[in-house]
């Protein structure tokens, strides 16, 4: 079954030359996780505001269960659960309020609301910050009640903005984990944005990539990833002091010049290898000059890059 | 258009638990500021009954009355138009009115619930004011039981005009800006602090556009007296007012594809 279907799909800004979305067409089954990669700018936030009918479309269309958007008022906020990268929209209120109050206006009644306040606070270990108001979390712990007021309610679909933004390792898993329960035993339509593609690549059964606003890449990552050919990937990590003398130990002046190589930040590199590649590059590599390495196959985030950088 | 039929849904809440749930969100909004709420909202009208106080003897009651509904009309103002737009432009510029719009409530119901909210904070330094007044200026007041009526309708076409400040304007700083000049033009345009034959011609005029003039009116009916006939048509403009104000509102705010 359809959720979203959306065609043709273009936003323009007043004040932007190019428009935020550039005629995406996507479609989106009940029961699905589908994730949305792409760098900053490239106009992720804009497409999944225009799903929760909080911006119209310049032209196209978005149809959620076979109706537009806009026909009836409630015909959305009936359905999804909408997580936004901001965390200050109910920041007064403390997290056992903020929880209670969503999910009796999600249509729960007064002694479902408080149950589902409890489960949800369960679910996300926030006992300790119950009578705590917005304001006096901690970043991650703003994320985490962000999850549980999308969550309130039990609605069909969760429309999520960088869920794990701010979290530390174990809180990043324990949200991969509850989306993937949710999503097995409710069948819950998962659609978010995300960074954090290696994490996020244990739950997305299907991706789009967006880039300049334009949908460049959207299947499945096993599909998408044999476009790379097979390769693997070498990330290396090099010591502060090797990468501040980068301009002679550069990677490109390292490696052959055939070799695709992606600087992520000063101490990490990603080479994309041929398998053929693999055994000369190894040789060419002062593995006492570096901190670490790791050979792999392409994983989710060489996929993204391999479009972001394209 | 195949329409599908969609999982599991709530019914959404009906408009009156909508609103008083919303209703109940903001009043604990006010939790941490309405200390300072009722100080701020009381400070301008006692320091003003205090100079009447002093300018009394030497006025006649007339003019009097006019200070002491004017004084009224200011406690009013501050709460329910100055901080009202100044909440409206706050939760746009935070996403709040996007976290109410993915919610399966009505505008209307956000709308009235943040209005009814911001009425009942500003209701303290309200009735200190008059209670103030009328021992430090000793005055028999002659309270109509329609004042029960009047204040909240004053109260909510302020609110409305707030509401519509902070909905137009393109940031929280000029909400505030414009909803203090607003304020102060409405005290000063208009039969509001002064009787209309004090004002100049041009200012009296501009009165009759002014909600204030038509809340000082109805306030000076029901707490001073008499009654007149025109106190309806003083009712009858206060409730244009407000629904005219909170249309404009509805269909100016940021709110679903809007």
């Amino acid at each position: 079954m359809i959720t979203y279907d959306i065609r043709q799909l273009t936003k323009s800004y007043t004040n932007q030359l190019t428009p935020a979305n550039d005629e995406i067409t996507l479609q989106i089954q009940q029961g699905e996780i589908f994730g949305i990669l792409g760098d900053n700018g490239a106009g992720k936030s804009t497409l999944v505001k225009q799903m929760a009918n909080l911006m119209r479309p310049s032209t196209g269309s978005i149809m959620l269960y076979g109706e537009p958007l806009h026909h009836s008022p409630l015909h959305v906020p009936t359905h999804i659960g909408y997580m936004p990268q901001s965390w200050l929209a109910i920041n007064q209120l403390t997290v056992g309020e903020a929880l209670f109050h969503t999910a009796y206006l999600r249509g729960f009644d007064r002694h479902a609301a408080a149950q589902e306040r409890d489960r949800l606070i369960s679910l996300w270990q926030l006992e300790a910050m119950r009578k705590k108001t917005g304001r006096d979390l901690s970043g991650g712990e703003r994320r985490l009640l962000q999850m549980g007021i999308a969550m309130a309610g039990s609605p069909p679909i969760l429309i999520l903005d960088e869920p794990t933004n701010e979290l530390s390792p174990q809180r990043r898993k324990q949200v991969w984990d509850a989306l993937r329960d949710l999503n097995q035993n409710d069948e819950t339509t998962i659609i978010f944005i995300t960074h954090d593609a290696i994490e996020a690549e244990k739950i997305i059964q299907r991706v789009g990539i967006l880039v300049d606003g334009k949908l460049v890449a959207l299947g499945a990552p096993s599909h998408l990833k044999q476009q790379l050919n097979q390769s693997l990937r070498l990330d290396i990590v090099v010591p502060t002091a090797l990468s501040q003398l980068r301009a002679k130990n550069a990677p490109e002046k390292l490696f052959p010049p055939t070799i695709p190589i992606i600087k992520l930040d000063a101490n990490r590199w990603i080479l994309r290898l041929d398998r053929a590649q693999v055994q000369e590059v190894l040789g060419i590599l002062d593995k006492h000059a570096i901190d670490d390495f790791r050979l792999s196959s392409a994983t989710l985030e060489d996929l993204y890059l391999h479009y972001a950088q394209d | 258009m195949h329409k599908i039929k969609s999982p599991r849904t709530n019914h959404p809440q009906p408009f009156l638990n909508q609103l008083v749930s919303i209703f109940i969100m903001e009043l604990m909004n006010w939790r941490w500021s309405w200390r300072f709420t009722l100080t701020i909202g009381l400070i301008a009208p006692l320091i003003f009954t205090v100079m009447i106080g002093a300018m009394a003897q030497t006025s006649d009651p007339q003019t009097v009355a006019y200070w002491l509904t004017g004084n009224i009309i200011l406690s009013l103002m501050f709460t329910n138009l100055s901080r009202m737009a100044n909440r409206f432009a706050f939760m746009r510029e935070v996403g709040s009115l996007d976290y109410f719009a993915t919610l399966p409530i009505r505008r209307s119901a956000l709308v009235a619930g943040v209005l009814t909210s911001f009425f009942l904070i500003s209701l303290p330094a309200v009735i200190a004011t008059i209670l103030f007044s009328a021992y430090y200026l000793d005055i028999q007041f002659q309270i109509h039981p329609l004042l029960i009526v009047v204040l909240p309708l004053v109260g909510m076409a302020l609110a409305g005009t707030g509401a519509f400040i902070g909905v137009t304007a393109r940031s929280q700083d000029e909400a505030i800006t414009y909803g203090q000049v607003v304020s102060l033009l409405l005290l000063i345009i208009g039969p509001v602090m002064m009787p209309p034959d004090r004002l100049p011609r041009a200012v009296e005029l501009l009165g009759w556009f002014s909600p204030a003039t038509y809340g000082a009116s109805a306030l000076r009916q029901t707490l001073l007296g008499p009654m007149t006939p025109r106190f309806w048509l003083d009712i009858f403009v206060l409730i244009g007012i407000t629904v005219g104000f909170l249309w404009l509102v509805g269909h100016r705010m940021d709110w679903r594809q809007r």
